[in-house]
């Protein structure tokens, strides 16, 4: 396969000295264990995820791997040749064309050299097509004890799946990417650097609704008109939960747009945090960045909502709310909001808050004789549904008020004898 | 159907405890209009949230009944949401802004949740938006209200409006309106009047709390009262309205 990697050349220029604690032990990890440890464990796609064809990645104790995919369902998975990184071209026209499903399986890798460290790198073309082309991955966090068949691994033992991705979206190109990470324990880096061409679109949408320690960094570029979002739905349902999740968006050519979305819903000791970092380059660019959090017992919740606008970037426009709503009484929510404004014609707003319930509109419902518990969670559905509105993918949004909305309930043990 | 007697309630806020309601009877039949009517601050609001069971406020003697299934019940140990189910039903001064949750939602969850109290079966969303936008021409609303959040960005006029369209999707058999006349041009305040004069039966009451006059043109009440220093201190005719318009409250206080 023969793949243009030109956009993906001019990746990579963010500042390599990460600021977040988080980030060391993930960049360490990426350095120290170039390893890929996906669970084999197969599980039944979600509706939205429905698969017309399905890939597997397979990685091999020699560092090498292997992608296999069939068009669809029906026709087996062509073997392919062992490689150590993979690339891979998608077209319109190409039997993959529209909504498929990536899953990930295989055994642990354990290898000596950084180098080994697995990459997929993506280049979109879809410039014909009038649907924006689809593409889920799936990933297993796993563990590499749990993937079992080595039985003296070298690595440690709750050593994370890594994983690296580069996209690259040709001009004029709209892409949807759906990334779910399972729900199993374990743990998983990603990395991935995703560029955009002028006037392509891309709505990722990052959903994690297990019990993982997920430690996520994206790198999105953008060309002018381009336009990207984000869209990051967890559910953190225990003390084991970890989501860290940053993004950084370099916008760099006159009108490119970034948009990022998130909504979290921790319980019971889950730690959440986001790093949102927005970068103006160039003049006449556009941000927007809204993060929610619902924060159960002993729950913590983190963002850092950072806007940089460059010296010359004029006319740009950037705009931040996170919003926290706090269950328990010991549950945290820390903000830091971040305005670097170094041009003088600019609009840029940010606005924070955090509060309980409202009690007012809790009244307002009850007095209708809709029941205490069903208000609250009315209330609940409504503070999610500001992010869940933002998805375009139609299928994901239906699922994500039937499931991930409604995923929200039962959220305290108990009531607090609350009179 | 309403019996309260000698009712005290405070309001809880952070500073502590104040008394509003001190002492305060009322009796409201079925098939009755009354209009309270008072000076700020003398416990207007307060009585239509005891009634509805504000968690702010605390009952701290007196009685407080209410006629469930013909027999008159205490209506302190009910929620709030109880109260709703047995028909009680507050329009409030300032309807409360729900984002996030479509007025037909609201609407929908709350008319199922008297259903189910009452044994009926639950309305499907189609059933029941049929049945809604039967409702809204009395209230001169239009169908792009019931997809908009509960009260979210309504003009004071159309949120006022909208409490009367839920009056009128529930039903309830005693209403109290909190100045639901207040901040409304002539046209709207026509409307709300509209709404309540064909809301009612000889089965339901509705107590209207307000300021002016101006309302008791719209709606007749067959009972006026005056609350002064959380009592009622008068009741009369509609012509205590007028009396009221002329010589203000001063006359009454004790």
């Amino acid at each position: 396969m023969n793949l243009d990697l030109s956009y993906l050349k001019q990746l990579s220029k963010s500042d390599p000295a990460w600021r977040f604690s988080k980030w060391s032990s993930f960049e360490q990890a990426f350095t120290q264990v170039p390893a890929l440890a996906i669970s084999d464990k197969q599980t039944e796609p979600n509706d939205f995820l429905s698969t017309s064809g399905i890939a597997f990645f397979e990685a091999h104790e020699d560092g090498t791997w292997t992608f296999n995919h069939a068009a669809d369902n029906s026709s087996p998975a062509q073997p392919a040749e062992k490689t150590k990184n993979l690339e891979w071209k998608l077209e319109s026209g190409t039997p993959l064309k529209s909504l498929f499903s990536l899953a990930a399986k295989g055994v642990l890798a354990h290898a000596a050299e950084a180098s080994l460290a697995p990459t997929l790198s993506i280049l979109i073309k879809n410039t014909q097509a009038a649907q924006p082309l689809r593409l889920g991955f799936r990933f297993a966090p796993g563990n590499s004890q749990s993937s079992g068949t080595k039985e003296e691994s070298s690595l440690p033992p709750a050593a994370p799946t890594c994983f690296k991705i580069k996209i690259a979206i040709e001009a004029n190109t709209s892409a949807e990417i759906v990334q779910e990470f399972l729900p199993e324990s374990g743990s998983l880096l990603l990395e991935q650097n995703i560029a955009l061409a002028e006037a392509s679109e891309l709505n990722l949408y990052l959903l994690s609704l297990g019990d993982s320690k997920l430690y996520l960094r994206s790198n999105i570029e953008i060309a002018s008109d381009g336009k990207a979002s984000a869209t990051n739905l967890c559910h953190s349902p225990n003390p084991e939960s970890v989501f860290h999740n940053e993004q950084n968006f370099y916008l760099q050519g006159k009108k490119a747009h970034a948009a990022a979305y998130g909504i979290t819903f921790c319980k019971l000791g889950a730690l959440s945090e986001n790093y949102s970092a927005v970068h103006h380059q160039v003049r006449e660019t556009l941000s927007e960045q809204l993060f929610k959090n619902i924060l159960g017992s002993d729950s913590k919740a983190f963002f850092r909502g950072e806007i940089h606008i460059a010296e010359g970037a004029d006319l740009s426009s950037a705009n931040q709310l996170s919003r926290g709503m706090l269950l328990s009484p010991s549950a945290q929510s820390i903000t830091e909001p971040v305005l670097n404004i170094c041009a003088d014609e600019v609009e840029a707003a940010h606005g924070s808050s955090t509060g309980e319930l409202n009690a007012e509109e809790l009244f307002y419902l009850e007095s209708r004789g809709i029941d205490a518990e069903q208000a609250k969670q009315m209330l609940l559905e409504g503070f999610a549904l500001e992010v869940i509105e933002k998805i375009k993918f139609d299928q994901l949004a239906h699922w994500s008020k039937k499931q991930f909305v409604k995923g929200l309930q039962n959220t305290e043990p108990s009531q607090e004898g609350k009179k | 159907m309403l019996k309260i007697e000698n009712l005290h309630a405070d309001v809880i806020t952070d500073a502590g405890n104040k008394e509003i309601l001190k002492g305060l009877n009322l009796e409201v039949k079925a098939g009755e209009i009354h209009a309270i009517m008072g000076p700020n601050g003398s416990g207007k609001s307060s009585l239509s949230k005891v009634v509805a069971g504000h968690p702010s406020y605390q009952v701290t003697q007196g009685h407080l009944n209410f006629e469930i299934n013909f027999q008159m019940q205490d209506l302190l140990p009910l929620s709030p949401s109880d109260r709703a189910r047995e028909g009680i039903f507050l329009a409030l001064q300032y309807p409360v802004e729900v984002p996030g949750v479509s007025n037909s939602t609201f609407l929908n969850t709350a008319m199922n949740a008297v259903l189910k109290h009452h044994g009926a079966a639950a309305m499907e969303p189609d059933e029941f938006s049929n049945f809604v936008k039967q409702k809204l021409p009395l209230v001169g609303l239009s169908t792009d209200f019931l997809n908009r959040g509960v009260n979210v960005g309504f003009s004071g006029g159309e949120k006022k409006r909208n409490e009367i369209l839920q009056m009128a999707v529930l039903s309830p058999r005693l209403s109290f309106l909190d100045e639901t006349d207040s901040g409304l041009d002539i046209d709207s305040l026509k409307l709300v009047a509209e709404g309540v004069n064909k809301l009612r039966t000889k089965n339901n009451a509705t107590v209207m709390i307000t300021h002016y006059q101006r309302l008791l043109d719209f709606v007749r009440p067959d009972f006026v009262h005056v609350l002064l220093g959380g009592k009622i201190v008068e009741t009369g005719d509609y012509k205590l309205a007028f009396e009221l318009e002329k010589r203000g409250y001063d006359w009454l206080r004790p």
